[in-house]
């Protein structure tokens, strides 16, 4: 009796530690990514297969682009507090608030042409096939944001 | 001689009656009895059955099969769970890369 109770209690936690032991190395990698400082590029050269040199080239890429999202996330920043207390000041829509809502949207579709240039630049040093795959990433995920997240689905997520 | 004892005997044979007396209770304390034995029998067969499952779990061939039953369904069950971990943090990783390319994304 004490035998049988010792093998269940050994199945048990042959059972316990395999599962846990498969679950964290299985895991590893990708929770390694979630924790770290900019693991979403570590990601984007998993999920698009990137080489080395590929993966030099679209970070030093990313990198430029980062310095001109910041200066444009300033100029919408900006734009932003402007256009507030131009509706705060006005009651009715006056040729200022017009002129605020224009700034906005000028800012924004500058923003939006950078972004467009920087998704082609980086998807021009992935291979055709990868590249294909990140423009339409990136297209549902940003230039189509009403488009369901169900269209486009990652590699490493099916 | 012999003759008449033997007929006063059949006589007294035909003659005689049994009454038996069955107390009022009888009944209840048969099925009393009746449940009381049941009761017992089935207290003795869980941990008979007990002592038989853990005898054959002492067996090497069980013992061996069980635990590889244990090793297959955990790794199953791991890679389950692992698979869906690793799909959830790749949608947010990816999440996080469009957020850090989209300037009006950081801006809101």
């Amino acid at each position: 009796m004490k035998k049988g109770l010792l093998i269940l209690l050994l199945v048990a936690g042959t059972g316990i530690s395999t599962y846990c032991i498969y679950y964290h190395y299985a895991t590893a990698p990708v929770m390694t990514m979630v924790t770290q400082l900019g693991g979403e590029m570590e990601w984007l050269r998993r999920e698009y297969h990137l080489s080395d040199s590929q993966y030099v080239r679209i970070q030093a890429i990313h990198r430029d682009y980062a310095l001109k999202c910041d200066l444009m996330c300033g100029k919408i920043g900006i734009a932003n507090a402007h256009l507030d207390q131009l509706l705060l000041a006005n009651k009715t829509y006056t040729p200022e608030v017009a002129a605020g809502m224009k700034e906005c949207m000028s800012v924004q579709g500058e923003c939006r042409q950078a972004l467009l240039t920087h998704i082609y630049a980086v998807s021009a040093e992935m291979s055709p096939a990868a590249g294909a795959r990140y423009i339409t990433m990136m297209k549902a995920r940003i230039i189509e944001p009403a488009v369901g997240r169900e269209v486009v689905t990652s590699e490493s997520s099916k | 001689m012999k003759d008449f004892e033997s007929d006063e005997l059949d006589a007294k044979l035909r003659a005689w009656k049994v009454e038996p007396q069955v107390p009022v209770s009888f009944q209840r304390e048969v099925w009393q009895c009746i449940a009381a034995r049941q009761a017992a029998r089935d207290e003795a067969l869980w941990p008979q059955l007990m002592q038989r499952l853990f005898t054959q779990i002492a067996r090497p061939r069980y013992a061996t099969s069980l635990i590889a039953i244990s090793l297959s369904i955990s790794l199953g069950v791991a890679h389950v769970h692992a698979q869906d971990t690793k799909a959830r943090m790749a949608k947010l990783l990816e999440s996080r890369y469009a957020a850090s390319i989209d300037p009006l994304a950081m801006s809101r």
